[in-house]
């Protein structure tokens, strides 16, 4: 028996805790971009994040009949498990840093400033170089607020540091990224209006 | 005008949302971490149904064997085709050459790594997984990756690498040695390794039926028949002659090949024994 493509997460879920196999793909292919990007923005390695997020799915199978019995919010279920997952990657691999680091300056990236006109997707692309920029623990932190929506409190508990360091990398993570994308700030009125 | 946390707030929202994965790859990626490995130690024989075509010029002929042995470890063998490709638990594929064959515990395979022997030729696409690294092993020598592709020729006391993507390593008692894309690395025992390029992974023509050739030395020439064929050539009373080769030559028939060459050289070639893998040069050579 196959799942239907209308089915919705919650039912795919309920479906899956039945050993469908067939929910456990529909599943995978409505979530499998957007929990890799997840991923991604944690550990930065693309070979790293289809491999926890494959992982993941895998164990979902395997531990399917302890699944939540009732489980409305599929999508932040999946997203918090592969959040933590690759927390646990960084964490296992001491990749998780304990001192600030320095943020770069700005001044000295006079050759990355952009020319008059930018495409769009070379404007993404420096905004990711901006943030990637970042000292790392600040980039998590800054990711994990902004992207990953977790409060200060869950961010610092998910990097075993204080709600005060987490503030505190917040401000330098703005001020960096307010130096560093200023010059876009013509192109930046274009694109949004 | 200058940006404040608003503008910077909807500007990162997209970070590094232009990174999208091949959902259908790693979705055949997922089946095969599933692939129930203890599954497999049923204790009986079967047909090995993964047998698939392959852009090799080679004939490929369904005659591989799965088989479980007494010492509890899966053994997986060509005993009569060309070729034999067969998935592995972890969704990596081996084409084993004919008269080889694999074997590896089906109980620890894919759990902490995965680690199986290798006895004759095989070519490996192995899937990419950091957690547990894919392991060759001749008994005495591993070639250790974690997702690449590659050529491995094996016996107790020969463990020869040519790698077609990625790097891998090879580790010995003595030393581990990093071999990348187009390079071989071979350990003989008492031997030290040997480390070079391939531009041309003339080791893969077992498989690939194609052999190139760049002012190679007919000496290495022939080494190349030995390590892909089986097939031993020696001089009329004993007097090598030398000279290089140049060509690509493409075919299924190695023999014939081996004929051509030996004609570009001005040699005769002709078969000594009956088993079509001992042949004998003679004739002057074109230097």
């Amino acid at each position: 028996m196959s799942v239907s493509s209308s089915a919705t997460d919650t039912e795919l879920f309920t479906s899956l805790r039945g050993g469908e196999a067939s929910a456990l793909d529909e599943l995978f292919r409505r979530h499998y971009v957007p929990l890799c990007r997840t991923a991604i923005r944690l550990v930065r390695d693309p070979a790293a994040a289809e491999d926890i997020v494959q992982d993941f799915f895998a164990l979902l199978w395997t531990k399917r009949t302890n699944l939540p019995s009732d489980t409305p919010a599929v999508g932040p279920y999946l997203r918090t498990a592969v959040r933590n997952r690759s927390l646990n990657y960084l964490r296992d691999r001491k990749r998780i840093p304990v001192g600030d680091g320095e943020v770069p300056e700005t001044a000295a990236d006079r050759s990355q400033q952009p020319a008059a006109v930018l495409e769009n997707e070379e404007l993404q692309q420096r905004i990711n170089a901006a943030i990637d920029r970042l000292p790392e623990r600040c980039r998590l932190v800054f990711v994990m607020s902004k992207l990953e929506h977790m409060s200060h409190r869950e961010i610092a508990d998910g990097l075993d540091i204080s709600v005060k360091t987490v503030e505190n990398q917040m401000t330098r993570a703005y001020k960096f990224l307010r130096q560093y994308l200023s010059c876009f700030l013509f192109l930046i009125s274009l694109i949004h209006g | 005008m200058k940006l404040d946390q608003h503008d910077i707030d909807r500007l990162v929202t997209n970070y590094r949302e232009d990174y999208t994965p091949d959902v259908e790859r790693g979705l055949i990626q997922l089946h095969a971490r599933l692939t129930p490995v203890r599954q497999l130690s049923a204790p009986r024989k079967k047909r090995y149904p993964y047998l698939l075509g392959a852009a090799a010029a080679v004939l490929l002929i369904v005659a591989a064997v799965f088989l479980f042995s007494g010492d509890g470890r899966t053994y997986l063998s060509n005993d009569d085709a060309p070729i034999a490709m067969f998935l592995l638990p972890d969704g990596s594929q081996v084409s084993l050459q004919q008269g080889s064959r694999i074997s590896y515990d089906p109980d620890r395979f894919n759990e902490q790594d995965r680690a199986l022997n290798l006895e004759g030729q095989g070519y490996f696409e192995v899937t990419h997984d950091l957690a547990r690294p894919f392991l060759v092993s001749n008994g005495s020598s591993v070639v250790r990756v974690t997702g690449t592709a590659f050529n491995v020729r094996a016996d107790a006391d020969l463990l020869e690498v040519e790698v077609s993507e990625g790097s891998v390593l090879v580790k010995t008692d003595q030393e581990t040695l990093p071999v990348g894309a187009m390079e071989f690395a071979t350990v003989a025992t008492g031997q030290p390794m040997v480390h070079d390029r391939a531009p041309h992974l003339n080791h893969h023509a077992w498989r690939t039926g194609v052999l190139k050739f760049d002012h190679t030395p007919i000496s290495e020439v022939l080494t190349y028949f030995t390590d892909n064929w089986g097939i031993v050539c020696d001089w009329e009373h004993g007097q090598a002659c030398d000279y290089p080769v140049s060509g690509n030559f493409n075919s299924t028939d190695a023999t014939a090949v081996l004929h051509d060459i030996a004609k570009l050289g001005g040699l005769t070639l002709r078969s000594i024994g009956d088993d079509a893998k001992h042949f004998q040069l003679s004739g002057r050579c074109k230097q």
